[in-house]
């Protein structure tokens, strides 16, 4: 990839971080948070994007980045108010921004229509039309010219398309290739390509011409580090030049400002370029000087005063040059000698140093380099704000892979160590030890490296939200909490879908309208809150709404209609809410393109539960629902207990297990004809045999002759899963029975036993559910709490 | 020759330095004003390019604290410019800049600009 490329992806990934700043700091102006530094930071956020856009050729994306700019320039300036309605405007231009944005990292076309729909909005608020925030309209015809000042792109900026080549073009002759040839100036004459200049050929006269250009120079001139001797080397690379001073402004030595400009210069210019390439040249000194340029023969200005002396020689112009007042010398104690050196001050009062000095002494200004702070770190880096390292994804995952290798061929030798009957105190087993911890350390700090803060998922949210409040035409206020949870990348990546099935649905069916809302004594605004935690080893997403709750008697119907349940069946409130994730439910009215588009909550279930999650909905009728979605926090490896369960070897995810007991028989009650529970401290907790649960064996086991295994659910429910005995504890590398068998339930995946076997992995939630289907009558009681 | 860039944005730092070091100079860079003050220090340099928008210290803010500063007085200070607006660039030339630059610019434009004002 070339170095254009390169920076061009830089400029995507810049454009990534740019609109997040620009989101956020919008959304701050929205909750009334912003200061003038967040404003400033927005403004920046969309005029960066323009200017990168800008050296790419990106057109299109300049052109609208150039409207919303200009709008938030006024903003800035206080020109218009940042009212509600205004950052609500603002922030469906960032959006539409980061539309055109995508257009152009992918090449494709953005939605014209939206964009010239939003452009037309900008252009009204910076006509002051938007709305009655603005104040005092300028604009002489507000309605007659709505694109007048943003069609000026063409003027004010004119995207180019630059080439590698342009970089790779060796120094030319123009280039200071030679930083010591210090003022370079010689009298030969140089070949010039026209090319090089802006003006096109056909405006540069037929020929040669004789200019004369007579330049003044006034004291800010000097002030702004301009230099008279670089201005005539620029000339001088036009054609030919022969310079002369006029030194007749030159005041004596004790009235001598040294901050004051006192020579001109008469320059005359022999050169085919046209007026416009010779003014050029003075084009950044042009309001610190007078200049006039005349085609020789043509001069009607009075030739500047006295006798100014021809000046022929090299050396002597130089001289002339440095002996010139100059404010922009370096030091104080530079200027003193420089000065009173000067061979063309002809001062005919004899001086001594001191009244030079006092003139110079009051100018020479405290150095200000106290007030900046002290160097930062090594001299020659300077400091990115965050140091990062940019590498391709594919080469961690092949890390982690050859990791995951790593931890079962560990195991495997550890099982073998064991089998030859190497005592635990000897070298060898002292020596896997010591390799069992560094390869864990290994595979924490390499998955540490895959894991990512979940803010890269919820930044697409309030953009979601916005839109499908705008479809349903309802307020929302979205708040996100947690968004620097990381969870590995893995993981990350199928965050996605059903937060935004979730968000969707909130919005959709679980926020009323504002009129009903308002109805029922609530903000007209509804309030949806997005958050990421960590609980239990898993990371859990929580979508909650403050809506209406979900209508039981209408779900139950709608169930009993579709034949998901018999009209006589008796079910929990929490139970009946989770019907809406049984397949072929679905509680709209009219399949909504909104909620899901189409795909139904169980669809959103299956695709969670695939990746050994769990996704549940809780309600309180009037008060709104809470949609809570857990994931383990990687989809590589597992902490976990091995068992073993009827001759066969499971694995159980470690965070699913609270402690494990061996249970007294006066501890275990009968309950129902299968079923059993186990008192643990003050609390009875429902048994499962997995043995049974999973048809390794038909009988239940007594739970005596075994131990069991406490764990709690994500909803915190609690069992007793009965096994035959306990091997240990293990890290698993995870494989997916999925993808190299099929789905089994009550099985999460599988993996690879440090002998070579492979073991299953247990979807703890699933087999306690399995076990409760066995009867499905409703749960005998979860907490038996006495 | 030494360029310091001061730049908020990683692409534009990029392209002049791609654009200086294909050019045969030596480019030092920082990230906003005050950031551009410290590497100034620490660094020196013969030229300064600085952007005009950056968080913290703004180009304007940047170019007066340089002019204070009797050793940088002397030093030719470029700005950029998204566009040839002429109320910033005469607040920039009143802070006390010596030339500009205009955004986007061709490599050719950047050099031809740096010779101007550095000898």
């Amino acid at each position: 990839m070339d170095e254009l490329e390169q920076i061009k992806l830089t400029f995507f990934q810049e454009c990534d971080e740019l609109l997040a700043d620009l989101e956020s700091g919008l959304l701050a102006m929205e909750a009334g948070e912003g200061d003038s530094e967040t404003v400033n930071a927005v403004f920046r956020a969309v005029h960066s994007v323009k200017g990168g856009a800008g050296a790419f050729a990106l057109e299109a994306l300049v052109r609208y980045a150039h409207v919303f700019e200009t709008l938030l320039d006024d903003v800035r300036s206080n020109k218009i108010a940042a009212s509600p309605e205004l950052v609500r405007v603002l922030l469906r231009a960032a959006d539409i921004l980061a539309d055109q944005v995508t257009a152009a990292r992918t090449g494709g076309v953005p939605d014209e229509a939206a964009t010239a729909a939003m452009v037309g909005e900008l252009e009204g608020w910076i006509n002051g039309q938007g709305g009655a925030a603005a104040p005092a309209p300028t604009q002489e015809s507000p309605a007659g010219a709505p694109s007048a000042p943003t069609d000026e792109l063409g003027i004010g900026f004119t995207p180019m398309t630059i080439s590698i080549d342009d970089f790779a073009a060796e120094p030319t002759a123009a280039a200071p290739a030679a930083p010591t040839d210090e003022l370079g100036i010689g009298f030969t004459p140089m070949q010039l390509d026209l090319a090089e200049f802006d003006a096109p050929a056909e405006e540069a006269p037929a020929g040669e011409q004789a200019w004369i250009i007579t330049f003044h120079p006034h004291a800010a001139l000097y002030a702004k580090a301009n230099e008279t001797a670089l201005l005539l080397r620029e000339l001088e690379r036009l054609g030919p030049i022969e310079v002369s001073i006029d030194d007749s402004e030159l005041v004596s030595l004790e009235h001598l400002d040294p901050e004051s400009a006192y020579l001109s210069w008469i320059v005359r210019l022999t050169t085919d370029v046209a007026e416009e390439v010779i003014r050029d040249v003075f084009e950044f000194v042009s309001d610190d000087c007078e200049l006039t340029i005349v085609r020789e023969g043509q001069e009607e200005v009075a030739e500047p005063a006295a006798e100014a002396a021809p000046v022929d020689d090299v050396a002597a112009l130089i001289a002339q040059i440095n002996a010139e007042p100059v404010v922009a010398a370096p030091a104080q104690d530079e200027i003193l000698p420089t000065v009173a050196a000067a061979p063309v001050v002809a001062a005919p009062a004899p001086v001594t140093p001191e009244p030079v000095v006092q003139a110079a002494t009051p100018a020479a200004p405290a150095p200000a380099a106290a007030k900046a702070a002290p160097p930062k770190a090594a001299a020659n880096e300077p400091a990115q704000p965050q140091a990062t390292i940019r590498v391709d994804p594919e080469r961690i995952d092949r890390l982690i892979d050859l990791v995951g290798e790593l931890v079962i061929n560990q195991a495997m030798l550890a099982q073998r160590v064991g089998e030859h009957g190497f005592a635990p105190s000897s070298d060898i087993a002292m020596g896997l030890d010591e390799l069992e911890q560094l390869t864990r350390g290994i595979q924490d700090s390499v998955m540490a490296i895959r894991a990512q803060p979940v803010k890269s998922v919820f930044q697409r949210m309030p953009r979601l939200v916005r839109e499908v409040a705008n479809q349903t035409g309802k307020q929302v206020r979205l708040v996100m909490e947690g968004e620097g949870t990381e969870v590995d990348k893995t993981v990350i990546e199928r965050l996605s879908d059903p937060i935004t099935h979730m968000l969707r649905n909130a919005i959709d069916h679980g926020l009323e309208s504002p009129e009903d809302r308002v109805a029922a004594g609530k903000n007209g605004e509804g309030t949806v809150r997005l958050a990421a935690l960590h609980r239990g080893g898993r990371i859990v997403i929580e979508v909650q709404d403050d809506g209406r709750g979900i209508n039981r008697g209408r779900v139950r119907q709608i169930a009993i209609d579709k034949g998901l349940i018999s009209p006589d069946a008796v079910l929990t409130d929490e139970e009946t809410d989770n019907l809406i994730f049984l397949p072929g439910f679905s509680t709209a009215a009219k399949v909504s393109d909104i909620s899901g588009r189409g795909v139904g909550m169980d669809v959103v279930r299956r695709s969670v539960q695939a990746l050994g999650g769990r996704i549940s909905i809780s309600s309180r009728p009037g008060e709104g629902s809470i949609f809570t979605l857990s994931l383990p926090l990687t989809l590589a490896v597992l902490d976990g207990m091995v068992i073993d369960v009827a001759g066969h070897t499971l694995v159980v995810p470690l965070t699913a297990i609270i402690e494990s007991l061996r249970p007294k028989s006066e501890e275990i009650k009968a309950l129902g004809p299968q079923g059993s529970v186990l008192a643990v401290r003050d609390t009875y907790v429902p048994l499962v045999d997995v043995g049974s649960v999973l048809g390794f064996r038909n009988d239940l086991m007594p739970a005596t002759d075994g131990v069991v295994l406490l764990v709690e659910n994500e909803d915190g429910g609690r069992a007793g899963l009965v096994a035959d005995a306990i091997q240990g504890q293990r890290q698993v590398v995870i494989k997916s029975l999925e993808s190299n068998y099929r789905q089994v339930d009550g099985i999460a995946a599988a993996t690879i036993l440090g002998d070579g076997r492979v073991a299953l992995i247990l979807d703890v939630d699933a087999v306690v559910a399995l076990r409760r289907r066995e009867p499905r009558a409703p749960e005998p009681i979860l907490h038996a709490a006495e | 020759m030494k360029i310091l860039t001061v730049d908020d944005s990683r692409t534009m730092r990029d392209m002049l330095r791609m654009a200086l070091v294909k050019a045969g100079f030596n480019v030092v860079e920082a990230v906003d004003g005050e950031h551009g003050l410290e590497v100034l220090t620490a660094n020196g340099a013969d030229v300064i390019i600085t952007d005009i928008n950056m968080p913290k210290l703004d180009g304007f803010g940047f170019i007066e604290a340089v002019r204070e500063d009797a050793s940088y007085r002397a030093t030719p200070i470029l700005v950029l410019t998204t566009e040839s607006d002429p109320a910033k660039k005469d607040r920039a030339r009143r802070a006390g800049a010596t030339g500009w630059i205009v955004k986007p610019f061709h490599p050719d434009k950047l050099v031809e600009a740096i010779r101007r004002v550095a000898a």
